[in-house]
């Protein structure tokens, strides 16, 4: 009796293989791209009051009463002509002391924080973290950074300094912008999320979402639409608070913005502290001094240079926002980890975020990109002002 | 029964051959996390029984095998190291 012929070895192999693909191709779909909407509308767990209101000061405002005060004594001035030379001299010979005293500490101050961030660094040995490069630290620290300013907003609310800034040349040149932000009180730093709906995949434009919510300035947030674990406070309203293995940041009502780990994480007294947002992607750049991580809580594929995107503290109401263009050679290269964290740190920041990068890695202002983006993508939410 | 025979291997390689691409993923990118999602988690139990029915059924055919080659006698390997 004659058997059925069968299949060649090889050829089994291939429909094996074309079956795999087959197989994880589907699963992505359905996993990573079908929008999956949830019917999680979210537990409130801190509103903006009045007793939030006005909590900080902007810049120009501070410069504002400034500016009276000087005018007031200049009035008082005119119309005490009679003072003596003597006295004058006396009074601005103070007045330079005071300066030159000011000045000194602000040298201080940041010889202190350049001697933190290259030798003081914080041990963080318990997670499976990739060490940070000490060499593009002190590179970046050490770098003659050059800024142009973008755009600048000031409303009664916030103030935004847009700058572009680049250091490096050729190949290693990183081209990035700043946002140094300042609000009146933290319920102005607000997040909107893709279609206005919690869930899987919804994703839309960063332009779409800012104008929905008539945003002046708007970027890229922690996509947290790709992930199903991690936790979630957008606005006030917690949609989700159960822990992946990536670090998080918080913004409490009370304008401290503080990163953790995921292992010193607990959620119930942190959210009892008022939380305004929280985000889950990561990892923390700086040790809440100013000083770079020794080491990050990532892998060594997501630590190569990158654009990306950032969240800075520097004071309760005071931010910085830093999108670091890259994949462009020539004109930026994008950053590692480690760069990123040094930019953070030079900017004046005492902790600091990585969110989503690559091609989520958008700034916008009034509806027109700032930074040039690696394509652009569809995202799940943004950070923003205006509205 | 036959036609399973044939297919449970195949579907046993694809599962493993999914998991060995998550599991690469998941070096690579550990924030997607790929294998510890909720529809991973439910393949991984699909895998886990497509395996087990797989060698149970190898095993069977194994026996089988061996026990017309001997000629029906069951205790014809117990002399096997």
């Amino acid at each position: 009796m004659k058997g059925k012929k069968r299949m060649p070895v090889w050829a089994m192999a291939l429909n094996d293989a074309l079956l795999i693909s087959a197989a994880v191709g589907t699963f992505m779909l359905f996993d990573y791209v079908m929008p999956q909407s949830s019917d999680n509308k979210g537990t409130v767990v801190a509103t903006a009051d009045s007793g939030t209101q006005n909590s900080f000061k902007l810049p120009t405002a501070e410069k504002k009463s400034e500016e009276k005060e000087r005018s007031a004594e200049k009035q008082a001035d005119d119309t005490e002509e009679d003072v003596s030379a003597a006295a004058e001299t006396g009074s601005s010979a103070d007045s330079v002391a005071e300066e030159s005293e000011a000045e000194s500490k602000t040298e201080k101050k940041k010889k202190e924080h350049h001697e933190h961030t290259s030798e003081n660094w914080f041990d963080n040995t318990d997670t499976d973290e990739y060490e940070a490069d000490e060499g593009l630290v002190n590179t970046v620290l050490n770098a003659q950074v050059y800024s142009e300013q973008v755009q600048y907003y000031e409303s009664d609310d916030a103030v935004i300094d847009i700058q572009k800034k680049w250091f490096g040349e050729d190949k290693d040149k990183i081209t990035y912008f700043t946002a140094d932000i300042y609000v009146t009180s933290v319920d102005v730093l607000k997040t909107a999320l893709a279609e206005d709906t919690y869930g899987k995949n919804i994703k839309d434009s960063i332009f779409n979402m800012a104008e929905q919510h008539g945003a002046v300035f708007a970027v890229n947030g922690d996509f947290y639409g790709n992930s199903e674990e991690g936790i979630v406070v957008r606005n006030g309203i917690k949609y989700r608070d159960d822990l992946n293995d990536v670090d998080i940041c918080v913004l409490f009502m009370n304008g401290e913005m503080k990163t953790y780990t995921y292992e010193e994480f607990d959620t119930e007294a942190v959210l009892a502290q008022g939380v305004w947002q929280a985000w889950c992607f990561g990892p923390m750049l700086l040790d809440g001094n100013g000083g770079v991580l020794e080491k990050f809580n990532t892998t060594t594929y997501l630590n190569s240079a990158n654009p990306r995107t950032a969240i800075g503290y520097i004071a309760p109401g005071h931010y910085k926002i830093v999108t670091v263009d890259g994949r462009d050679e020539g004109y930026s290269k994008g950053a590692t980890l480690s760069e990123l964290a040094a930019i953070m740190a030079d900017e004046g920041c005492l902790s600091a975020y990585n969110l989503d990068g690559g091609c989520s890695a958008m700034m916008i202002y009034e509806g027109e990109l700032v930074n040039v983006p690696d394509k652009g993508r569809n995202i799940s939410d943004i950070i923003y002002i205006g509205g | 029964m036959k036609r399973l025979a044939r297919i449970l291997p195949h579907a046993t390689i694809v599962m493993v051959g999914m998991f060995i691409f998550f599991w690469v993923l998941d070096i690579l990118n550990p924030t997607m996390n790929f294998i510890n999602r909720k529809a991973s988690n439910k393949l991984m139990i699909i895998m886990l029984v497509l395996s087990m029915v797989t060698a149970i059924m190898d095993i069977y055919h194994e026996r089988k095998y061996d026990r017309l080659k001997n000629g029906g006698d069951d205790n014809s390997d117990q002399g096997r190291p």
